[in-house]
């Protein structure tokens, strides 16, 4: 990807540091609870500290909408996230009736943000080659 | 009479009325499917047959929310998709903050648990109430 933005580089530096983030909270986080067992206040002080790095990339993906100049990049960008939220909102429904109904295991919703981003990388691919781009 | 849909106070064009005709078909003929169905599962044994009722009544849902989005795409213009797609955006973005903050809180330290069936339903609910939101501000009058 030689043809990358300043704005999607600060975007993957932004989002590198997040994730770095991300694992240093869940084992901080594990590391707690695994001392023994907190007041409720606390405990959900400290259970929420892992999504604050979720939270922020949140805002990081807001923030390169915001940067990119690039209106073909920003589009499929933009075309990727819808996608990947249509994709979620479709497995997250069949899931949830087929843990209803089917007694398939359920799935617990920290992973629903790591499908939505799954599907928003898969989609970019195709989205890019069907417009005609070069940022592979 | 004057139909409305959400922010489009025109009145309806012949494009318009055969989209919402299409519309009504299909939710109706979806949410009979799913009542169908439903019907079907309570009285079902558990095995290959009823997985695949479930796969049904899960697509008849997920085809729901679309009929849904294509009658709301289908009756705005440019600059009020470009409004829906950000209001869709923030939603989504919200809500899975949301639910990452409540999994951790359900996961470390014993919070209600999050049913998944909720995250679609949450995911609908907030595209509904920040559409509201970022329509109001970039309304004519707020110019």
């Amino acid at each position: 990807m030689g043809s990358r933005s300043p704005a999607a580089r600060r975007f993957l530096r932004r989002v590198a540091i997040a994730s770095g983030a991300y694992v240093v909270t869940v084992f901080f986080t594990l590391h707690i609870f695994r001392r023994g067992p907190l007041h409720l206040p606390e405990a959900i002080g400290v259970a929420i500290v892992p999504s604050l790095p979720i939270l922020a990339v949140i805002a990081i993906v807001g923030l390169y909408l915001k940067e990119e100049t690039d209106e073909f990049k920003r589009e499929i960008f933009i075309q990727s996230l819808l996608w990947g939220s249509g994709l979620t909102l479709a497995l997250t429904s069949f899931w949830s009736f087929l843990h209803l109904f089917a007694h398939v295991p359920g799935v617990d919703g920290f992973h629903v943000f790591a499908m939505f981003w799954i599907f928003v990388a898969i989609s970019a691919f195709p989205l890019a080659r069907y417009y005609g781009g070069s940022d592979e | 009479m004057e139909i409305t849909i959400f922010t489009c106070r025109s009145p309806l064009s012949e494009a318009d009325r055969r989209a919402v005709i299409r519309y009504r078909r299909w939710s109706a003929g979806l949410f009979l499917l799913f009542l169908g169905v439903n019907y079907l599962l309570e009285h079902q044994q558990a095995g290959h047959a009823k997985t695949a009722l479930a796969l049904v009544t899960g697509t008849s849902f997920f085809a729901f929310c679309v009929a849904i989005a294509r009658l709301v795409m289908s009756r705005l213009d440019e600059f009020q998709r470009v409004l829906m797609t950000r209001s869709f955006l923030w939603a989504t973005f919200i809500t899975m903050g949301l639910v990452s903050v409540w999994s951790y809180w359900e996961e470390f330290a014993g919070g209600v648990h999050l049913p998944l069936l909720d995250v679609p339903v949450a995911l609908i609910v907030m595209t509904a109430v920040v559409k509201v939101v970022v329509f109001r501000q970039n309304s004519p009058g707020e110019e």
